[in-house]
């Protein structure tokens, strides 16, 4: 196990590697940079070639990439191109932002999902069963984007007032930032219970199945519960991958949300930053991304081992 | 063997089951009484298909014919839902629109559970070095934010991009430019995570018995990922699959929201909810309504149809009522 | 699987929106907004209530402004987003323009008031200069006021102003600025021989001088030691609002400068420009009358009528040009039969019903609608050539067949989707109209920098262009030096062979007869001339023009010491009129 770990851990980098050469490959080949922006943009003369001089922008792929390689390596994730803003600043400033939308949309989904998951499948194929599942499907049907216009259209009917334009960080005041971030994390959330739900409640059934499940539950009220947090814990199996798969959304934001919501997120920044061409802080938020990515898939692999033990001694040699 | 596995409860391919129509039409009866949510869900698929097969003929209007006129009128006995902003009948929109729910969607969702499934089950059967390899790959794969690789496909593929399955001949026949582009990108960002569920489904499955025997008796991997281990990862890939279906439509509507979808005028449902329906749904709700109910209705029967085909296809709950 | 949010990128951008760091965004939002920038409040030529109970201010008995309170506005209405920077001589963007107006001056601003029409940039009147003489036709001398000083706020605490800072933000202006093609374009050199004098020499004589100078793209003052102390993003001008600070994504926020050199201005203790432009959410703050104004759109203006009874709503010019574009060198494109069947073929009055719902739209012309230049194709002054406005399809037709196509032909009309839902929704509108007399356009949306860097420049490989060509006009020469004429970096036309613009001598002419006619109504008079011409020949297409819509509570807002509503266009909006506006209820 520690050695399969070790083996996990060295193999981080040379997945980042590829992941950002890919990326500054792409970008590189996208038509148009940041300089054209600007020339097209503006009304008088620009130098494009003094400007993407000055910019970096007339360097060859290899030599962008290295220096950037080395720069990151340095600390320095480089500035915006327009503007020369630190590109870690806004790092600081907006990651923290998406990670507390995305925790908080998780900890919906499961909250709701999870035990309707587990109900559904225990009284499978009753009402209960059927209104669970058509509750979990109608959250995930209705598309997020309309739902949330029509939340901050709506509110001032509602609640007597609109949601928050200014953003509060959760340290500076806590209530303020719930205010803030509950309506755009319910939508989220439940539109995620949806899938959620149903993946709970078909693994259950699949645990519930097996024979000396079905033994045990036989035999009583107090074997019950001992089924159910066994069955309960072999079913969380592939519901811990789902929430793996959430992890890149957590770091990439909902651009969506975050600007219905006026949340300064990473989702705005990358939309904004592929649209306009900054190079650096693409590389640097999917940067940010892989290293997330990778290290959740390395915690999620290490609890599959955990929660069986099949995996553990038969999966990887 | 064969036995074991049946009382067991897996299968194994290669079981041909005579099937003689009469037997077969009872038994989609017998489907249809015993899972009626997911008969409702398999009379929408085929509405969805049988709309976008037939659209030139079940729509009233042209989908981009304006009628200057009748702007913003809501729904009569001459525009069944109403018009739009541009004084287009919405009905015949919604119609049309059911060739790309039906084109991207089914089309994205396909190519994402066999790139999943084939991911998924060389990676967690074979083991060792390919899968650690292709697990690298697949993180590779999935730190690519679904935004960046829409933009970026937009971005370069650009304009052109034919027509799928002979759809794409021209504006009746349907979306003609970028639906091909659109369901590869769907495919490959939805492909990304199904590939990890269906690993760790692979994973269990390998563990049990009687692959191991069949392994002893000398099968070779390829035969037994295709005749032991695919057949018991179906289920999983198909609840994968109609799950994403819905995802795929959601996704469709969002990328049109960014005008990254197909281009206008050919509706999506998705783009119909998009722009000038978000300022003026609240006030027209007909608008909304349409597309709204369409991509939900679309999106549950989905999910419900492949609740009931999972329940059917997993025959260890046969039998049991 | 389906994981929560793993495809949300969706910008609006289209909105969905939007959002933007540049000069898209603001032609998105001014496309909605009908061209009014900052704060875009229309011209009080139309005020318009929804319907509901009457509002007690329906009639305007002058009340004393009352000094005090913090207004909470967006920073410019649809268009409000982060500003990349706060240095307006480091980026482009409008954004970076827009909140100088609050903290730094220029030599001269336009006047705004009641009769003055919101985007009529002729009109200048001083900002630090006092008065001015024009000795030569290529030289300008400003005299300053007196005792003017910077910001009572370290480091600078309140020093006076000096020749130093003068020529100091000169010389960033030719020399740093990305918008110094505009500047050199008429700018010699910029002298200050005392500190209250400033010579300005020009290459030639330059009819629009003061407009441009005034122009909020270009020349505000800076204190000269803006880089040594930090100073980029925490600026210190001498402007009506010293700068307290930027929550990105949030607002940016000023308080009033209590020695500025207007007495009794600006009213206000304290602003607050909020950098959401979602419409949904002004909306919803207008109704909750945290906004006591917005700028808005025509496009959202059934909404806002419908939420806002009793919100009082001002119609204005739409001087965005927006236009349909083409590569000459690319037949039939060279041929002005072609385009001329182009635009006989649109159906503008059936564009304007469906897109301005004030029903107070009107065309554009190949200047849009700025005044007081713009000649209304639908005036019969226009003359003959306002026939190629209405919509004609056997005209269309038989000018298409004439030029060889007897059958109609088949267009790609390329486009970028960002600049919002009310742009594609006309992009559509020119598609389907143009179809009746056999233009069969396949539309053919673009990635935005993909577009900026090849379509926009009129290097269109295989069809023909629509979009906005420019966010914020000023001047017609703004408009002909920039759009059309071939010497600009960034026309938006290609080709150069016999059908090009870049052959026309007739027009380059009048371009520069226009660009050197000092008396106003004379140029006014040429440039009638120019649009009219412009009209036959159709080297870019103009649409139609709906109006520009904001509003405000009038309970809550007052606008000087009358009361009388009014506005201004451009980005310097601040200094023109947010000086003048006070709160009701502080």
């Amino acid at each position: 196990m520690t050695a399969y770990v070790i083996r996990r851990l060295l193999l981080i980098f040379p997945t980042l590697l590829g992941v950002t050469l890919l990326v500054a490959a792409i970008l590189r080949l996208l038509p148009g940079d940041v300089v054209d922006i600007m020339v097209s943009e503006s009304a008088g003369a620009i130098d494009p070639q003094q400007l993407r001089h000055e910019l970096g922008l007339d360097r060859g792929f290899l030599q962008f990439y290295w220096d950037w390689l080395t720069d990151i390596l340095r600390g320095d994730f480089g500035k915006t191109f327009r503007g020369g803003r630190p590109i870690v600043d806004e790092l600081r400033d907006r990651f923290p932002v998406t990670l507390e939308l995305g925790l908080f949309a998780l900890l919906i989904s499961a909250l709701v999902a999870i035990p309707i998951g587990v109900v559904a499948a225990i009284r499978q194929d009753t009402i209960l069963d059927y209104i669970s599942r058509s509750f979990a499907i109608g959250a995930l049907a209705l598309p997020t984007f309309w739902i949330a216009t029509l939340a901050v259209v709506f509110a001032p009917r509602f609640f007597g007032k609109s949601f928050p334009l200014f953003y509060t960080p959760f340290w500076e005041n806590p209530w303020a930032n719930i205010q803030h971030v509950w309506a755009p994390a319910l939508i989220l959330g439940l539109a995620g219970a949806g899938p959620l739900m149903r993946l709970t409640r078909s693994q259950m059934l699949e645990v519930l199945r097996q024979d000396y499940i079905r033994t045990a539950w036989s035999k009583g009220l107090r074997e019950r519960v001992v089924v159910l947090r066994h069955a309960l814990k072999n079913a969380m199996i592939p519901v811990v991958t789902f929430l793996g798969l959430s992890i890149p959304a957590l770091v990439g934001g909902s651009v969506v949300m975050e600007s219905i919501f006026v949340l300064p997120g990473m989702g705005q920044f990358l939309m904004r930053s592929l649209l306009e061409r900054e190079y650096l802080a693409v590389l640097a938020i999917n940067l940010l991304v892989a290293v997330v990515v990778v290290f959740a898939n390395l915690a999620i692999d290490i609890t599959y081992a955990y929660l069986d033990p099949r995996v553990r001694f038969g999966g990887e040699h | 063997m064969a036995v074991e596995q049946r009382a067991l409860g897996y299968r194994t391919v290669g079981q041909r089951v005579a099937a003689p129509l009469g037997v077969m039409v009872r038994g989609l009866w017998r489907f249809a009484l015993r899972k009626p949510l997911g008969a409702f869900g398999a009379l929408v698929l085929l509405m969805v298909v049988a709309m976008a097969i037939f659209a030139p003929w079940i729509a009233r209007y042209p989908y981009d014919e304006l009628h200057l006129s009748d702007i913003l009128k809501g729904p009569s006995l001459k525009y069944f839902f109403g018009t739009d902003q541009n004084g287009r009948d919405i009905f015949s929109r919604i119609v049309y629109g059911a060739q790309v729910t039906a084109v991207v969607g089914l089309g994205s969702v396909a190519l994402s559970a066999i790139i999943s499934g084939v991911v998924g089950i060389v990676s967690g059967y074979l083991g060792g070095r390919v899968d650690t390899i292709l697990q690298r790959v697949v993180d590779v794969w999935m730190s690519f934010p679904a935004l960046y690789l829409l933009l970026t496909f937009a971005a370069i593929l650009g304009t052109a991009g034919g027509g799928v399955l002979g759809i794409g001949r021209g504006p009746d026949w349907g979306p003609n430019i970028k639906g091909m582009s659109l369901i590869i990108t769907l495919g490959i960002i939805l492909a990304g995570g199904s590939s990890r569920v269906v690993r760790s489904a692979v994973l269990a499955i390998k563990a049990q018995p009687f692959v191991e025997a069949a392994r002893v008796t000398g099968a070779g991997p390829l035969y037994i990922m295709l005749r032991h281990i695919l057949p018991n990862v179906l289920p999983v890939i198909i609840v994968l699959a109609t799950l994403q279906l819905g995802v795929a439509v959601l996704a469709e509507a969002t990328v049109s929201f960014l005008g990254f979808g197909i281009p206008p005028p050919f509706p999506s449902w998705g783009q119909m909810l998009a722009g000038r329906a978000r300022e003026l749904g609240p006030h027209y709700p007909w608008i909304v309504l349409a597309p709204g109910a369409a991509i939900f209705l679309t999106v549950y029967a989905f999910n419900m149809l492949g609740d009931a085909l999972r329940d059917l296809l997993d025959p260890r709950l046969r039998g049991m009522r | 699987m389906g994981v929560t949010e793993m495809t949300e990128p969706s910008s609006y951008w289209q909105r969905f929106w939007q959002r933007r760091l540049s000069r898209r965004a603001l032609m998105k939002g001014m496309l909605l907004a009908g061209g009014a920038a900052a704060a875009s409040l229309g011209v009080a030529c139309e005020e318009e209530k929804a319907p509901a109970t009457p509002s007690p201010a329906a009639v305007r008995t002058p009340v004393p402004p009352k000094p005090g309170g913090t207004v909470r506005a967006p920073l410019v209405g649809l268009s409000s987003a982060n500003p990349p920077t706060l240095d307006n001589y480091k980026e482009l963007t409008y954004l970076a323009k827009i909140p100088a107006a609050w903290h730094y001056s220029r030599l001269l601003k336009y006047k705004a008031g009641p009769d003055i029409d919101l985007f009529d940039y002729s009109q200048v009147e001083g900002d630090l200069a006092e008065r001015w003489e024009i000795p030569e036709p290529t030289v300008l001398i400003f005299h300053l006021r007196p005792n003017i000083r910077f910001h009572n706020k370290p480091p600078l605490n309140g020093r006076p102003l000096t020749r130093d800072d003068i020529l100091f933000s000169a010389q960033r202006m030719s020399q740093e600025s990305p918008d110094r093609g505009t500047w050199l374009a008429f700018v010699d050199r910029v002298e200050a021989p005392d500190d209250r004098t400033v010579r300005i020499i020009l290459k030639r004589p330059y009819a629009p001088a003061l407009t441009m100078l005034a122009n909020p793209e270009l020349f505000w003052i800076q204190p000269k030691e803006i880089k040594e102390a930090n100073l980029q993003e925490n600026p210190i001008g001498t402007g009506p609002f010293i700068f307290e600070g930027f929550e990105k994504d949030v607002a940016i926020r000023w308080r009033k400068n209590p020695d500025y050199y207007i007495p009794n201005r600006p009213f206000v203790d304290r602003w607050e420009a909020s950098v959401v432009g979602d419409p949904s959410t002004i909306i919803a703050n207008l109704k909750t009358k945290t906004f006591p104004f917005a700028g808005l759109a025509a496009a959202v203006f059934p909404t806002a009528q419908a939420e806002l009874p009793g919100f009082t709503f001002t119609f204005s010019k739409n001087a965005v040009p927006t236009m349909t574009y083409f590569n000459f060198d690319l037949q039939p494109w060279g041929d002005e039969r072609v385009r001329q069947a182009f635009s006989l073929a649109m159906d503008r009055e059936g564009m304007l019903k469906a897109l301005d719902p004030t029903g107070k739209g009107g065309y554009h012309s190949a200047i849009s609608q700025l005044p007081p230049w713009w000649l209304d194709p639908k005036s019969p002054d226009f003359g003959p050539n306002a026939r190629y406005f209405q919509r004609n399809v056997a005209e269309a037709k038989r000018l298409l067949e004439a030029a060889g196509y007897p059958n109609g032909l088949d267009v790609k009309m390329y486009y970028t989707p960002i600049y919002g839902a009310a742009f594609n929704q006309l992009v559509e509108l020119v598609a389907a109209t143009v179809k009746d007399a056999g233009f069969r356009v396949t539309l053919v949306p673009q990635e935005y920098a993909a577009y900026l860097s090849t379509t926009f420049r009129g290097n269109i490989r295989d069809g023909i262009a629509t979009g906005p060509l420019m966010g914020s006009p000023v001047d017609p020469e703004h408009i002909f030096s920039t759009i059309y004429h071939p010497d600009s970096p960034r026309h938006n036309w290609g080709g150069t062979g016999p059908g090009s613009i870049a052959q026309d001598k007739t027009l380059l002419d009048m371009f520069d007869k226009q660009r050197t006619e000092l008396d106003l109504q004379r140029r006014i008079a040429l440039v009638h001339d120019i649009q009219r011409y412009l009209a036959q020949k159709m080297y870019l297409v103009p649409h139609v023009a709906p109006a520009g819509v904001s509003g405000y509570w009038a309970d809550m807002v007052g606008w000087g010491e009358k009361d009388v509503w009014f506005s201004k266009g451009g980005y310097a909006w601040a200094a023109e009129v947010g000086i003048h506006v006070w709160l009701k209820g502080a």
